[in-house]
């Protein structure tokens, strides 16, 4: 027995090395599998206040940036609102669109990063404000993500740089569709799969969300066709290489679409 | 700088700045900055393992936080502080018999120092990247991002050492 607890005390250093590596992985299989016990407890919340109050002391710099975006979004909704007013004399283009409109909730992302594999970002709003896990997120320029994880006043985003990512892109002229997926490590561009063998793709069409999902509205851009790979002998699919127009190392503010559920059932 | 003042100050530009860096400097896709090992690093020869794994532990955690990826960062730092004392031990022994006179950072000649950043940098972020990918795949990924991010880290680290001269 007392060689036991000899041998114990000899190899204590290495001993405590061992607690703290399992207990290390124990806590990323945790994570993994269960994010709602860290947004509910109360660590999220403080570094969430530092890491708001850090930005709000930064944020000064990217000022000139965020104000030619905003410059530029505002003038595209202007376009958008002469041609929507237009249809709104119709009565049920007026529905469809006032129902649209208020479920777009402006969000401000406090923590991103994209050279990683799997990919997330954190937004400064949650549950309290009405977002749910399943929302699409984009921001002025194209597709950000998909909401993960919700707490009360935080919530998580699955990047489009994510193994996981799926999402329903179709080419804006034709109107063809196919499966957005991450392809390797690169965060500039993505793979589009599953493209019919007959569609007529060129280098240089515009990749838009095709709405099928009903993750994402219609038409937000993706990006834009870089290379064609033709299907292989006995293949009926072709895939498509997409340079992201979304430059996701610089989102500062970004928006969630809360799809209302009559208007699933309306569809 | 006192341990815990400086505990907080690695944390904060850790967890702050140099998150936020890593995500300016995307362009370059391989690059992450990963500087708090230098903690761990200056902590004082005579503080225990136990104590420096355990204070590597908790800084690990709190940094995992800002990443929102729990555990990753404490078991990476776990084994830098673990190992230490080997590679201390071992470069130690082929030198002392110089006696050199220069800059001593803890009591450790800076060639040796700096030998010693190299080394104990390599692995952790070897060990941290190999985590966040869990497994072998895209191994090559996962090399480049060590190598790239542990020159730019090292660089930093060393700006540090120039600025702030912890030489007590």
């Amino acid at each position: 027995m007392q060689e036991f607890f000899g041998l114990i005390l000899k190899n204590i250093t290495f001993l405590v090395f061992l607690i703290l590596e399992v207990a290390s992985i124990f806590l990323i299989v945790q994570f993994n599998t269960n994010q709602k016990r860290l947004f509910n407890s109360s660590a999220s919340r403080i570094i969430g206040t530092l890491v708001e109050e850090y930005q709000g002391a930064v944020s000064f710099f990217h000022l000139k940036t965020e104000n030619d975006l905003l410059i530029e979004e505002n003038a595209a909704l202007h376009t958008q609102l002469i041609g929507l007013s237009k249809r709104l004399e119709e009565e049920y283009a007026k529905e469809f669109f006032i129902n649209r409109q208020k479920d777009i909730i402006p969000c401000k992302v406090l923590s991103n990063s994209i050279i990683l594999e799997d990919n997330y970002l954190l937004l400064n709003k949650g549950k309290r404000d009405g977002i749910k896990p399943q929302m699409g997120v984009f921001s002025a320029v194209g597709v950000v993500g998909i909401i993960i994880e919700t707490g009360d006043h935080y919530a998580t985003v699955m990047s489009l740089l994510h193994r996981q990512t799926r999402i329903s892109a179709g080419i804006a002229k034709t109107g063809f569709f196919g499966t957005m997926v991450r392809k390797d490590a690169d965060p500039f561009h993505m793979r589009i799969e599953d493209i019919p063998a007959h569609a007529i793709v060129e280098i240089g069409d515009t990749i838009v969300t095709s709405g099928y999902s009903n993750i994402f509205p219609p038409r937000i851009p993706i990006g834009v066709v870089s290379q064609i790979n033709e299907p292989i002998e006995g293949d009926y699919f072709k895939t498509l290489e997409v340079d992201l127009v979304n430059d996701l190392s610089e989102l500062t503010y970004v928006y969630v679409w809360n799809q209302k559920e009559e208007y699933l059932k309306n569809d | 700088m006192s341990i815990a003042f400086r505990f907080i100050f690695f944390v904060l530009l850790q967890g702050l700045v140099m998150h936020q860096l890593s995500n300016a400097l995307a362009d370059f896709r391989y690059i992450q900055l990963i500087f708090y090992p230098l903690f761990v690093l200056l902590l004082p020869l005579k503080m225990n393992t136990i104590q420096s794994m355990i204070l590597a532990f908790s800084m690990g955690l709190i940094i995992d936080f800002f990443y929102s990826s729990i555990g990753i960062h404490a078991a990476a730092l776990v084994v830098t502080a673990y190992l230490k004392p080997f590679f201390i031990h071992q470069m130690q022994v082929q030198r002392t018999t110089l006696g050199r006179k220069g800059i001593r950072i803890i009591g450790i000649e800076l060639p040796i120092f700096i030998r010693l950043m190299v080394v104990l940098s390599l692995i952790h972020n070897l060990v941290y990247f190999m985590l966040v990918t869990f497994g072998f795949s895209n191994f090559l990924h996962t090399l480049l991002l060590t190598f790239f991010s542990t020159i730019a880290s090292i660089l930093l680290m060393l700006m540090y050492l120039l600025i702030f001269q912890p030489n007590q």
